[in-house]
């Protein structure tokens, strides 16, 4: 374990080696929270977590390479007061370059819209099971986006009042699947494609969404959710 | 909840009717018990009518009669025999004579008409009330309107026959058509008090048993409801009394078990039916849309009190596609207590860790559809026997309000449960 030593605060880091050669995916996790920082590596042995940092403007300084950086969005406390969080961490955190997977339980759905449209490329909630969060890291770090079923569901929300409009019948149709918690097996039989097929739909999807979000004005989102105009303006990141 | 609304104010107001004082007739109640008392007071009126046209011609009768004694003697005992039937009838057993007093009352007509041959002139017999025993022996047969056809059919030949016997020596040819006339009033107007009688007396009968029907109805209603509700209670004190419970579930069942006993309470000290076995009632939801119709809820606020207090269970509520849909108070009811069972069930047996509740409007089919989807162990539903929760709960009650009700599982799937109904407006 080594810390740069170039800020007292950063001693509070805790980096670990990189294996040689690993097939696990590597990660950050930013987390002011100690004992996440300290035992979410120990649940997750699927991921290899380079370094456990308790602000973002670590990460930042150092720019240590990982395939994924887990966040979570809250990391004000009474230690560190002015610490970057919420969209403007994920904004800061894409702008380098980094793949972002949310960590948190966060459950406003245009707060979490809002960290999409920054960059965030995905969402595991900290209650979910651990094999649903090792997967969901997973699939981040290898490129994927991964949407929370909150987003799923907002996302046929956006398709049905007329703001997405880009997705073909078939990808309709998954999302449709996946908004009403269907398994990929039960729309394999319902459609008679294969699951493979609908898991690239899946991908093409989800890649749309997160585009869609980025690229789309906070007012098109806030008439969706039935919000009142300018509502999002202070939360939606800037591009 | 509005049908056991609307079946109980029938049911209040079938009791205040019954239990209205029977003196007047439009006190009676329209029972088969009210029918008969009314029938009873209607031969009575007959009976004392009578009596009061026999009243003025009495000195007549007694100056023109033969036999002077004998007319007094049947004229006291066809007035006696008069007021005996109407007091019995009216005060005494409050309905006509059975069939063995019909008997007696036919043969005292039947002795009037025999001996009246002897104490009434026979130019007297036929157009006059000297010869007041044919005007008697019509609100006999007027009476018999409750016997059987056979038992009618002879009482009124024997009174028809005694009635010829007593005018065949009177018959002129000035007055032939008097009798006949008579004859033919016997026999006609028995058969329309007959007829009338057993039709209102059937009448009567039929709306009693619709009545007890009603009423066996309301009970079974209040009975499943009951049984309904206790099921909600029951699966919550069992999962409060099991200590291996997690702490977050603890908290959200202490919640519900408080709205549980509040709405008990507030059933038990009568202040109104059991509304409901979730943590909130409709009178939330119902306040909400006020403004949109006095009768129809938005579906979204169903759902969302069907899923107070499981938050424990993972909810993902997706709703915004039918945040306009209503539906009548009753389908409201059936779809939250479809949704409550549904996620009690979920917590006590599927160890899922996120449950899906998903609302849709489609327009191009013209239903709702609202999806339960958990992620938990599934099962056979062709293996296994469905208990009250899944029988009635979640099926049987949202059909009765014609809406469709289907669960998928199988076993390490998880489970759906699909409910549909009609869009309307």
């Amino acid at each position: 374990m080594t810390g740069t030593g170039a800020n007292s605060k950063i001693d509070r880091a805790v980096v670990a080696p990189t294996p040689a050669s690993t097939p696990t995916p590597t990660a950050i996790l930013i987390e002011d929270a100690t004992a996440i920082r300290l035992g979410l590596p120990t649940l997750l042995p699927d991921i290899h977590f380079i370094a456990t940092l308790p602000r973002v403007e670590h990460l930042l300084r150092t720019r240590l390479a990982a395939d994924v950086v887990v966040l979570d969005l809250h990391l004000v406390n009474d230690d560190q007061r002015d610490a970057l969080q919420g969209v403007a961490a994920v904004s800061a955190l894409s702008a380098a370059g980094y793949r972002v997977c949310l960590y948190t339980q966060e459950e406003r759905r245009f707060v979490l819209a809002a960290c999409l449209a920054a960059g965030a490329r995905g969402l595991v909630r900290k209650s979910a099971p651990l094999t649903d969060a090792a997967a969901a890291i997973a699939q981040v770090a290898a490129g994927e986006v991964v949407i929370p079923q909150t987003m799923i569901a907002l996302t046929e929300l956006l398709v049905r009042r007329g703001s997405l409009t880009i997705l073909s019948p078939r990808q309709c149709q998954v999302l449709a699947g996946r908004a009403r918690g269907q398994t990929y097996a039960e729309m394999s039989k319902a459609i008679h494609l294969s699951e493979s097929t609908l898991r690239g739909y899946w991908r093409e999807l989800t890649e749309i969404v997160a585009r869609h979000l980025r690229e789309t004005a906070p007012g098109d989102i806030e008439h969706c959710l039935g919000l009142a105009p300018g509502d999002l303006v202070d939360i939606w990141p800037r591009h | 909840m509005a049908v056991r609304e609307a079946v109980a104010r029938r049911l209040a107001a079938a009791r205040y009717r019954l239990r209205r004082p029977a003196l007047t007739p439009p006190s009676v109640p329209t029972s088969a018990e009210g029918v008969a008392f009314v029938v009873a007071l209607a031969y009575s009126g007959t009976r004392i009518a009578t009596v009061l046209q026999m009243i003025p011609v009495l000195p007549t009768g007694l100056a023109l009669s033969p036999e002077p004694h004998l007319y007094a003697a049947l004229w006291v005992a066809a007035v006696a025999a008069s007021a005996g039937v109407a007091i019995t009838c009216v005060v005494l057993i409050r309905r006509p004579l059975g069939p063995a007093a019909a008997v007696a009352d036919v043969t005292l007509a039947v002795v009037f008409l025999l001996l009246g041959v002897l104490a009434v002139p026979a130019e007297d017999r036929v157009g006059s009330w000297v010869g007041w025993a044919p005007g008697y022996t019509l609100t006999v047969v007027l009476s018999l309107a409750s016997l059987r056809m056979a038992a009618w059919l002879g009482a009124v030949g024997v009174l028809t026959a005694a009635y010829l016997f007593f005018v065949v020596d009177s018959a002129t040819a000035g007055n032939r058509t008097t009798i006949a006339s008579d004859t033919l009033s016997l026999l006609v107007f028995g058969a329309i008090a007959r007829l009338v009688v057993r039709y209102v007396t059937r009448l009567a009968a039929d709306a009693d048993a619709a009545r007890a029907q009603v009423a066996e109805l309301a009970r079974l209603e209040e009975e499943q409801r009951a049984r309904l509700t206790m099921h909600d209670a029951a699966t919550i004190m069992q999962l409060l009394a099991d200590a291996t419970v997690p702490p977050a579930t603890q908290e959200q069942l202490r919640e519900q078990a408080v709205a549980e006993v509040r709405r008990m309470r507030a059933y038990l000290s009568g202040g109104g039916a059991p509304a409901s076995s979730g943590s909130a009632s409709l009178g939330t939801a119902k306040a909400a849309v006020a403004e949109l119709s006095r009768d129809r809820v938005l579906l979204c606020d169903i759902l969302r009190i069907a899923m107070t207090g499981f938050a424990d269970l993972g909810l993902e509520p997706a709703l915004d596609l039918a945040d306009d849909v209503t539906v009548s108070i009753a389908e409201g009811e059936a779809v939250r207590g479809a949704i409550t069972g549904a996620l009690h069930n979920i917590r006590s047996h599927a160890r899922s860790s996120m449950v899906i509740v998903h609302a849709d409007a489609e327009p191009e089919t013209g239903r709702w559809v609202v999806t339960v989807r958990d992620d938990g162990i599934g099962f056979d539903p062709a293996g296994v026997r469905f208990g009250t929760g899944l029988r009635r709960q979640i099926l049987a009650e949202p059909r009765r309000h014609g809406l469709t009700v289907h669960i998928a599982s199988a076993p390490g799937l998880g489970t759906r449960i699909t409910i549909e109904g009609k869009l309307r407006g």
